[in-house]
């Protein structure tokens, strides 16, 4: 049997019957709390395997649980292609998994939570890790509980990521909701589709 | 603020006594290099014992590691996780899941070339016993010091969480 | 703006009466006006009868805010109620009118004007939306329609009325309208006590009407090339799939009509209908076709995966 190809690099992959199927890796970050499994349920809305441990640490997150290594959900596409979800661990502790999770991705998206004090410098980070990890991969960055946070600037939001050289997309979203789960991801997508195209073509 | 248990917020007195199983631990067999002990979320409960590596970097990986094959285990149906081991060139590490309530307790121990795997299985779950015992307020020690006088109990088991 | 309900006199009293407080008080024709609606009026005037008065008292006393007067057989003014039945002077009325609650339109537009007409109009709203600067008013016939803040992203309706109405207003009365720069401060005054709304909603709206976008049209048809400068914000974009797309194209690489539509396989129409109120909103920008044909595939690995995704989505209801 063929190996396969956990790192789920986009490039054709044997599976068993021996045809091409691609796998496409698409993988959520975000601080402790934000709604990353939340949104990676929402958005296979099927079996997710998580590794979800009792949460000792309630000042981060305060939720009974948290994710320590990652979730996992994939998507079956009607080509036979497969849409590969990995939602990471938030806390900095866990960042040595990043990397990993990040190689190969073929999307990013990143949520961050409007309510918390610390969200810009929050962003900067990610957007490090990104510029670190994933320079080139599609991302888009979902903002959520922005009901809770009116104050939160958005325009503020778009430019910081703007700086990175490249617009990212910066989209309301409450995590919880499958269909804005979905339109996240539409959003992503675009961006996936457009970087290709320009990318092929210059 | 945390309601419930904090499993990091031990007594300092219960915390150097598990400290020096650990370094019994480490101490008692060869090519030991470093012994961790975390909670199931990745935070180091105690100072590792030996000299490799960053403890509280350890605990995390730990947690990742014990979490995701916990997660093979319940694919496979194959019971509550217990033991994970890595074997790589230059040693091996081995990671124990020690039942404790409400969550596990993780035991990790990284050995060099030199060691000889089961001894250090054994001893590892010994440690684990041991550490167990301490937290369930007597110690499995054959001299039969009951040694501690903590009235509250370990935190976790005084945890209302249902 | 003086709200006045004239009772007891006919069309011609009425419109007598009012020309009077208007000419007393020096104001603009729109600022004192007819009512028709107790509850909407700032001042009541009867003529002069027992069964007037008594009813007019009743109904004052339940709202306190309405100023009532009385006009006698003289045509002289009095107050209705208090103790104060002396005849009011050109100065009292005057005084009285200016107190009223305050409307944009009781403020003259002082400032010089900026643009008037769609062109210049869209020119330097352009401008403001890009640079984040400034205020401005918004006019037709003297009377402001907009109060726009470019720096909170915010606008103020007077006449309170929906987007969806405004903006066919202002695209009815584009070549008519006339743009104002104006102090932040006067902005405040002028906005007074109703409500910030969120600017680049209506002003998307405004450009999604067809009128007046010939010239941009022709350029675009001339193989122009649209550049988007930013992201739109994602509350005036909805949720149109087609606009995600042409947004991420654009914002990586200007491309004509013809292009995206062949591109993204969406119809130039569509593609027009998203540039217009882009322009609008300063988040598109037009640079010279290109001279040779850039060709560029579909059948690329991402384009493939977009589809896959898409038809998923159709699928499951989405």
């Amino acid at each position: 049997m063929p190996a396969a190809c956990w790192r789920g690099c986009g490039a054709a992959c044997a599976s068993e019957a021996g045809a091409s199927v691609r796998e496409h890796k698409i993988v959520v970050l975000g601080s402790m709390g934000c709604g990353k499994s939340t949104l990676v349920r929402a958005i296979a809305a099927g079996a997710v395997i998580n590794t979800d441990v009792h949460n000792s640490d309630r000042q981060g997150a305060d939720k009974a649980s948290t994710t320590v290594a990652m979730d996992y959900a994939d998507i079956d596409l009607p080509n036979g292609d497969r849409l590969r979800l990995y939602g990471t661990p938030g806390q900095q502790r866990f960042d040595f998994l990043w990397p990993i999770l990040l190689q190969g991705a073929s999307g990013v998206v990143l949520l961050l939570d409007a309510t918390r004090p610390g969200a810009a410098d929050e962003l900067a980070a990610y957007l490090a890790v990104l510029q670190q990890h994933a320079a080139q991969v599609p991302a888009v960055i979902g903002v959520s509980r922005l009901d809770l946070a009116p104050r939160f600037d958005l325009e503020a939001c778009a430019t910081q990521a703007g700086q990175q050289g490249r617009w990212l997309p910066v989209v309301p979203v409450d995590a919880r909701d499958r269909e804005q789960g979905l339109c996240l991801m539409d959003v992503l997508m675009s961006e996936m589709e457009a970087g290709a195209m320009v990318a092929a073509h210059g | 603020m945390a309601d419930g248990h904090d499993a990091r917020r031990l007594d300092p007195a219960l915390r150097a006594r598990l400290g020096s199983h650990l370094q019994g631990f480490a101490d008692g067999i060869t090519g030991v290099r470093s012994v961790v002990l975390a909670s199931v979320d990745g935070f180091a409960l105690v100072p590792a014992a030996g000299t490799h590596g960053n403890g509280e970097r350890l605990a995390a990986m730990t947690s990742a590691m014990l979490a995701l094959a916990a997660a093979v285990g319940r694919e496979l149906a194959l019971g509550e996780l217990e033991v994970l081991m890595l074997e790589a060139g230059e040693g091996k590490v081995l990671m124990l899941a020690l039942p404790a309530v409400p969550a596990p307790l993780l035991l990790m121990t990284a050995c060099d070339a030199r060691c000889v795997i089961g001894k250090v299985l054994w001893s590892a779950k010994e440690c684990g016993r041991n550490i167990m015992a301490e937290l369930s307020g007597s110690r499995a020690d054959p001299q039969g010091n009951t040694g501690l006088d903590n009235q509250r109990g370990a935190p976790w088991q005084d945890s209302t969480i249902p | 703006m003086a709200r006045v309900l004239v009772v007891g006199s006919d069309i011609q009293g009425e419109h007598a009466l009012l020309q009077r407080l208007r000419s007393v008080a020096a104001l603009p024709a729109d600022t004192v006006r007819s009512c028709r609606d107790l509850d909407d009026c700032d001042l009541l005037v009867i003529k002069d009868t027992p069964a007037l008065r008594n009813a007019a008292l009743r109904m004052v006393r339940e709202r306190p805010k309405i100023q009532f007067w009385i006009e006698d057989q003289h045509g002289d003014l009095r107050h209705g109620q208090g103790d104060e039945h002396a005849v009011l002077d050109d100065h009292a009325i005057e005084h009285a009118l200016r107190q009223m609650p305050a409307a944009p339109g009781d403020f003259p537009i002082e400032e010089p004007c900026a643009a008037r007409g769609a062109k210049a109009i869209t020119r330097a709203l352009r401008e403001s939306l890009q640079s984040r600067h400034g205020h401005a008013v918004l006019a037709l016939n003297g009377l402001p329609v907009l109060l726009l803040d470019f720096e909170q992203d915010q606008m103020v309706v007077p006449d309170g009325s929906g987007n969806a109405e405004l903006a066919q207003l202002l695209s009815d009365d584009f070549e008519q309208l006339a743009l104002h720069g104006i102090a932040a401060k006067r902005y405040q005054q002028l906005a007074g006590e109703l409500p910030r709304q969120s600017l680049r909603p209506l002003l998307w709206h405004w450009g999604q009407h067809p009128a007046h976008w010939h010239d941009l049209d022709v350029r675009l048809q001339q193989h122009a090339r649209v550049r988007l400068l930013r992201w739109p914000d994602f509350r005036v974009l909805g949720h149109q799939h087609d606009s995600f797309r042409l947004c991420s194209l654009l914002l990586k690489r200007a491309c004509s009509v013809d292009e995206c539509a062949s591109l993204l396989d969406i119809s130039g129409a569509a593609v027009r209908a998203f540039v217009h109120p882009a322009y609008l909103c300063g988040y598109a920008a037009l640079e010279a076709p290109t001279g040779g044909s850039r060709r560029m595939g579909g059948n690329d690995a991402g384009g493939l995966l977009a589809r896959m995704w898409r038809s998923v989505r159709q699928r499951s209801g989405g």
